[in-house]
């Protein structure tokens, strides 16, 4: 099971990795008063995916709302909490805060590189609140490569579908206490989408890392690591999908309105690690970090002057010039009475986030219990510039085409936060009980400056959040654990009305584990107390980064975790293993929201993008050199729009399954080969509609790899 | 006649309701017992139809009115020497100017000496069956009502073009050939399909709101200008009666004339779409001039009042929109001052204040007429442009462009209603970054801006009525009558302000705000409009401001729009 598969990989270098990991070791894994999961490099290297939407889709309670198909920009929510880019949760790096400004402007336009996730953390329930600042719904934590004790390279090929393209590489030199890593990335593709005109559709990333760690010879046994990264990504990515109707006829074609479409991005970031055990047994890990993030996304962002293009594109028939204006049918009309005139508007941010964290941990012993008491202490500070500067074309012969006309810039902005945060946990382990207090305590204080209008303001908050959970392990085999915590998303700067997320979070559920079966089964619910919903540039009727108060909201679900494993003769180990993810969510007021994702909404309605049934069923046939594997995904059909009821009569995604397949062929110990078949039934859904029409997953791709170890 | 009759109530209606706000003008009505409005009726003497020989002369058999005036008698169609149909017309208007219904007599020249009966070569008329325009619901079955032809022959048609499985407006063709060979004009009959009676559509709402309130719009204001305009209309006379004893008699009726035009006006300013707003508003700003951030240039008007006096070939139709329309004609009718507003250095007004005061007069009675013309030909394009834009708006397939845009016009209650005419000027939007902002003020020298706010919210309450009510019943039941409430609201309050206090104009009270006091009373009565505070524009203020919060928010969920661009960045 995945709570168990402590692996090799990650026994390489034990100390290394509990500094960046925040849940630890399988057995305090297993013994967590909450349920957090973690996938090891094994498991996550079966499918070689280069999509974090998949990597954690092995998590029950998670929700992935796919965008792109390639995943270069996730949507991941947890217990409710909205997966609209990935904003409500806590995403971090090494147990760093990885989003391009978590606190002035959440949406996570950056996120590290699936292919270099080496393990991944996911933490739900009362361990929340160990990272913060988004604990409503939980966190993730993706762990990178540790700098190896040997001396190693290792390059991976893969070719596929669609001109798809990888070259990973990773080498490492170790002498004395000094080992240096370095890590390069090059990943692209064709795209699987077609633009009328033939244009490019695709993507190409490229990622490189150098990692330098250092164990002096001193008495005390501590250890100095120095990250540097750079990634950059061209793409030529848009919101805008397509029309029910010609979803159904081609689901992979863009409109010519999107042929100007292109997502560039720089990211930068160092960050340095110390960690140390003193004599007494206090374990002190030091960071200090920067990040940096521009990104210019050209894009179409709906017409000058016209109807909205959601409205297009979802009655195509009662916008009839403006359809066919964005499928370059006719040419766009201006002046009469209508103006078609397209807006293509480059939003332009640059991000910084930065910050110093300190994370202590004592393990003692008194009046028989033994006792861990952790400490986090976190200064960190972060800001987005927004200039995007609006331009408009013409619709000419199926080409985008200037009108010269000068346009102001639609947003012009800064937005800053400074925050401090205290967490301060201690688990108490008596008999067969493990118990967790904790407590976290965030100051933030932020300000925007509108620069348009000459506007400033600034606004703080304060928030205390408690935790408790408890373990008990009544059998061997058997354990069950309950937990309570209060959770929170922080408003972003300058509020306008809408207040700090807030939540209270239960759980309970039975753990069972034997070396061949285990599983778990835990329930959840989640009460907001004022729900929050985000606008992004691309959501119509709403300036970016403005708040909406969505009232009380209760979110519960039911997850199941499984894995059973069997010897088979010849050597051969058959696992399969079942995740499956009950929820139910409620808006419990009736209220009418300006944010498009919610607009009206009755009281009793269910919450937008939680699919009520989600899971995924892996089966494994492993042997000494061969070994297959099998994935089944589902996705039941989500709503896009508040509502009861049926979901087929409003706005929704559709239900999807999708089935990858892996053979991997080991040749001998330092060559690899695998065949990747990627949504083998070649399955196509609408899996959303916003901002701008219906857009597909990725279609059938095969993939082949090499992993050549020297 | 129906027309006439229906220009009388709105004329006399807007006479008893719409003038009491005329500040130093003192617009009063006419005597209610002035209006006989009934129209006299013609008997015809003699036989209908009447039959002559060819070659024979026509004998007028005449007719009388019930009236006791004469009939006028129009024969100069008959002519008797060809075999043929003719007609013969009678008219008569009573002393009150009630026309009578037209009545026609059908004089028959036959060749009854000949011996051969004459070649039939008179074509024969279809009559339709039923009414010329009829309705069929979406999906329903099209059921053909018929028609005659007067010579007897069965009447052929051609309904192809109807499809009942989709809206819109469809042509029925109606032939017959007698049995000389002659073929009837073809008769058409005009089929909309509809959404089923009860089931309300954006399509079904847009088409009622056309056809029953939007062109019926543009049509009243044509006419009205057209009146205006007219050589015999009270701008006329008055221009006419410079110098008379009458001078000042007149001109307060071209005032009364001008401001019933206005409240016309303001009816389609809540409707900005399609030809009225083409090429940004122009043909609506040639009507009336009053823009977000514009008002009308007096010191171009005084200029346009020289040059078209000493340039031969001065056009109106070529000036600025900031010195045309009824907001031009506003200043030269209603601002006493003759003397010119521009400032030193202008040098086309050098001499003007020099003038005699009846030259000054006379000279700018001279654009008024002009500017008129101008007002009437625009308004005249607007309504027969309707013609030709209506079926291409009601189109099925721009439903939801055309919807939107519609809904969006009414977010002029907003902008201009409630911003632009009220709280600007009083100082309660920030878009005043002074104390009081009365150079906002809409019909500034009439002083008649608060008719105008009533006019808007009477229009709103209509449009609104017309059908997006039940659209916003759909989603919320019952939130309609509370939105009819709120706009109800502010028509009441409206009226009863010009009730109490008729001379109490925006601007006046606008004026009367001079302190830090008086704006914070204004604040308090634009929050509480309940409290009925003073001044009274303040507490009209707060409840324009209930009826667009509502606008922006329930009424755009439940009708199924989205908030115009522009509009919700408004801070209030």
């Amino acid at each position: 099971m995945l709570l168990a598969c402590a692996t090799e990989a990650l026994e390489l270098d034990p100390p290394m990795i509990k500094e960046v990991m925040i849940i630890g070791t399988k057995e305090a894994n297993l013994k967590l008063s909450g349920s957090g999961v973690r996938i090891d490099a094994d498991e996550l290297k079966k499918h070689a995916y280069s999509d974090l939407n998949q990597l954690v889709s092995a998590v029950p309670g998670v929700y992935v709302r796919e965008e792109d198909g390639f995943g270069l920009r996730p949507n991941i929510g947890i217990r409710g909490a909205t997966s609209d880019r990935s904003q409500k949760i806590t995403l971090m790096e090494d147990g760093v805060l990885i989003g391009p400004a978590p606190y002035s402007a959440p949406a996570a336009y950056y996120i590290t590189n699936a292919s270099r996730v080496f393990a991944l953390e996911v933490l739900k329930g009362p361990s929340a609140i160990k990272s913060g600042p988004h604990t409503v719904g939980g966190a993730i934590n993706l762990v990178t490569r540790p700098v190896p004790t040997d001396n190693t390279a290792e390059i991976d090929l893969t070719a596929g579908s669609d001109g798809y393209k990888k070259f990973a590489g990773a080498a490492a030199y170790v002498h004395g206490g000094v080992g240096i890593l370095v890590e390069g990335l090059q990943y692209s593709s064709d795209g699987f989408k077609r633009l009328d005109d033939g244009g490019d559709t695709g993507f190409e990333r490229n990622d490189i890392n150098l990692k330098v760690r250092w164990k002096p010879q001193t008495k005390l046994q501590q250890t100095l690591t120095l990250k540097l990264g750079f990634a950059d990504e061209d793409a030529d990515e848009t919101y805008l999908g397509l029309a029910d109707s010609d979803f159904a006829i081609d689901p992979l074609r863009r409109y010519p309105a999107s042929q100007l479409d292109r997502f560039q991005s720089e990211h930068r970031q160092i960050h340095i690690r110390h960690s140390m055990t003193l004599e007494n047994g206090l374990d002190v890990n030091s960071k200090l970090y920067l990040n940096e993030f521009d990104r210019s996304w050209n894009k179409f962002s709906g017409f000058m002057d016209g109807p909205k293009a959601q409205d297009v594109l979802r009655d195509p028939g009662d916008y009839l010039g403006a359809y066919e204006t964005l499928a370059g049918i006719t040419d766009s009309k201006v002046g009469d009475f209508t103006d078609l005139t397209l807006d293509i508007t480059d939003n332009y941010r640059e991000y910084r986030s930065q910050g110093v964290q300190f994370d202590l941990t004592h393990r003692t012993s008194f009046w028989g219990l033994d006792q861990q008491i952790d400490v986090g202490l976190r200064y960190h500070e972060d800001q987005v510039r927004r200039r995007h500067q609006q331009r408009s074309y013409l619709m000419r012969s199926a080409q985008l085409v200037s009108d010269g006309i000068e346009r102001a810039y639609k947003t012009n902005n800064f937005a800053h936060t400074d925050a401090v945060a205290v967490s301060v946990s201690n688990q108490i382990s008596w008999a067969d009980w493990t118990i967790n207090i904790g407590v976290r305590h965030e100051d933030i204080s932020g300000s925007v400056d509108n620069i348009l209008t000459g506007t400033s303001i600034a606004s703080d908050q304060s928030i205390t959040a408690p935790g408790f959970g408890a373990h008990l392990q009544v059998t061997e085999t058997i354990g069950v654990l309950a937990g309570v915590y209060v959770g929170f998303s922080p408003a972003g700067p300058g509020k306008s009305g809408a207040d700090a997320e807030e939540s209270t979070n239960f759980e309970y559920g039975v753990r069972y584990s034997t070396p061949t079966l285990s599983g778990e089964v835990i329930a959840f619910h989640s009460d907001y107390d004022n729900l929050l919903g985000r606008c992004r540039a691309s959501d119509s009727d709403c300036d970016i980064g403005q708040e909406f108060s969505g009232g009380v909201v209760e979110v519960s679900g039911i997850e199941f975790l499984g894995e059973v494993e069997f010897a088979i003769s010849g050597g051969w180990l058959l696992t399969s293993k079942l995740n499956y993810t009950y929820s139910d969510s409620e808006f419990e007021e009736s209220f009418f929201s300006q944010f498009s994702q919610w607009g009206l909404v009755d009281k009793g309605d269910e919450l937008p993008y939680i699919p009520k049934h989600v899971g995924r069923w892996q089966v494994a046939l492993e042997g000494d050199r061969w070994s297959l594997d099998l994935a089944l995904k589902y996705q039941h059909e989500m709503r896009e729009e508040p509502g009861s009821g049926d979901i087929g009569s409003g706005l929704h995604s559709d239900s999807l399954t999708v089935l990858d397949i892996a053979v991997s062929r080991v040749v001998n110990d330092d060559l690899e080969l695998k065949l990747l078949l990627r949504n083998a039934a070649d399955k196509t859904a609408i899996v959303s509609h916003r901002p701008y029409g219906a857009r597909p997953n990725q279609p059938r791709t095969l993939l082949a790899q090499v992993k050549y170890r020297f | 006649m129906a027309r006439l009759s229906f220009l009388k109530c709105v004329v006399i209606s807007a006479l008893v309701t719409g003038c009491g706000g005329g500040g130093g003008g003192g617009a009063t009505a006419p005597p209610a017992a002035a209006a006989d409005t009934t129209a006299p009726i013609i008997t015809l003497g003699g036989d209908n139809p009447q039959v002559v020989d060819l070659d024979a002369e026509y004998s007028e058999s005449g007719a009388t009115a019930d009236s006791g005036e004469t009939v006028t008698i129009d024969a100069s169609a008959v002519d008797t020497s060809v075999v043929g149909t003719y007609s013969v017309t009678y008219d008569v208007s009573d002393a009150a100017g009630n026309a009578a219904n037209q009545v026609v007599r059908s004089v028959e020249v036959l060749d009854s000496g000949s011996g051969e009966p004459a070649p039939d070569t008179s074509a024969p008329v279809i009559s339709l069956i039923g009414d010329t325009t009829q309705s069929v619901s979406l999906n329903a079955e099209y059921q053909e009502s018929g028609a005659t032809a007067d010579t007897g022959e069965s009447v052929v048609f051609d309904s192809s073009e109807v499809n009942t499985s989709a809206t819109g407006t469809y042509t029925v063709y109606y032939n017959v050939t007698d049995a000389a060979g002659n073929a009837a004009t073809e008769v058409t009959r005009t089929i909309n399909v509809v959404e089923p009676s009860g089931t309300v559509s954006e399509h079904s709402v847009l088409t009622s709101l056309v056809d029953n309130i939007v062109i019926p719009n543009y049509k009243a204001v044509a006419d009205q200008a057209s009146e205006f305009a007219d050589a015999s209309g009270s701008l006329a006379l008055y221009c006419d009666a410079l110098g008379a004893s009458d001078e000042a008699a007149k001109l307060l009726a071209a005032q009364d004339a001008w401001k019933r035009l206005m409240q016309t006006v303001q009816k389609t300013e809540l409707h900005i779409v399609g030809p009225a707003a083409k090429n940004t508003k122009s043909l609506r700003n040639r009507v009336h001039f009053y823009t977000e951030d514009e008002r009308v240039s007096t010191c171009g008007t005084d200029t346009a009042v020289v040059k078209a006096h000493s340039e031969p070939d001065f056009d109106v139709a070529v000036t600025a929109g900031n010195q045309r329309s009824l907001s031009a004609i506003e200043y030269l009718l209603f601002d006493s001052t003759l003397d010119h507003t521009c400032a030193a250095g202008v040098s086309t007004v050098d001499g003007w204040n020099d003038l005699a005061e009846s030259e000054r007069k006379l000279q700018r009675c001279a654009l008024t007429e002009m500017l008129a013309q101008d007002v009437s030909v625009n308004a005249t394009q607007v309504h027969t442009d309707w013609a030709t834009y209506r079926s291409g708006y009601l189109d099925a397939s721009e439903i939801g462009t055309n919807f939107e845009l519609m809904t969006d016009g009414l977010f002029y209650f907003e902008k201009f209603a409630k911003s632009a005419k009220l709280t600007t000027p009083l100082g309660l939007d920030p878009l005043c970054q002074t104390q009081t902002c009365a150079e906002s003020i809409e019909s500034p020298f009439s002083e008649t801006s608060l008719h105008n706010i009533k006019a808007n919210a009477e229009q709103l309450l209509a449009m609104f009525d017309g059908g997006l009510d039940d659209l916003a019943d759909k989603n919320s039941s019952g939130w309609s009558t509370t939105f009819k409430g709120l706009i109800t609201a502010v028509v009441d309050k409206a009226d009863a302000m010009l009730l109490a206090a008729p001379n109490d104009s925006i601007k006046q009270q606008v004026m009367l705000i001079t302190s830090a006091d008086d704006a914070s009373a204004c604040s308090n009565a634009y929050a509480n409009p309940d409290s009925n505070a003073e001044p009274q524009a303040c507490t009209l203020g707060g409840l324009i401001k209930r009826v667009t919060d509502d606008l922006k928010v329930e009424f755009v969920a439940y009708v199924g729009v989205s908030v115009p661009d522009g509009v919700q960045g408004d801070t209030d």
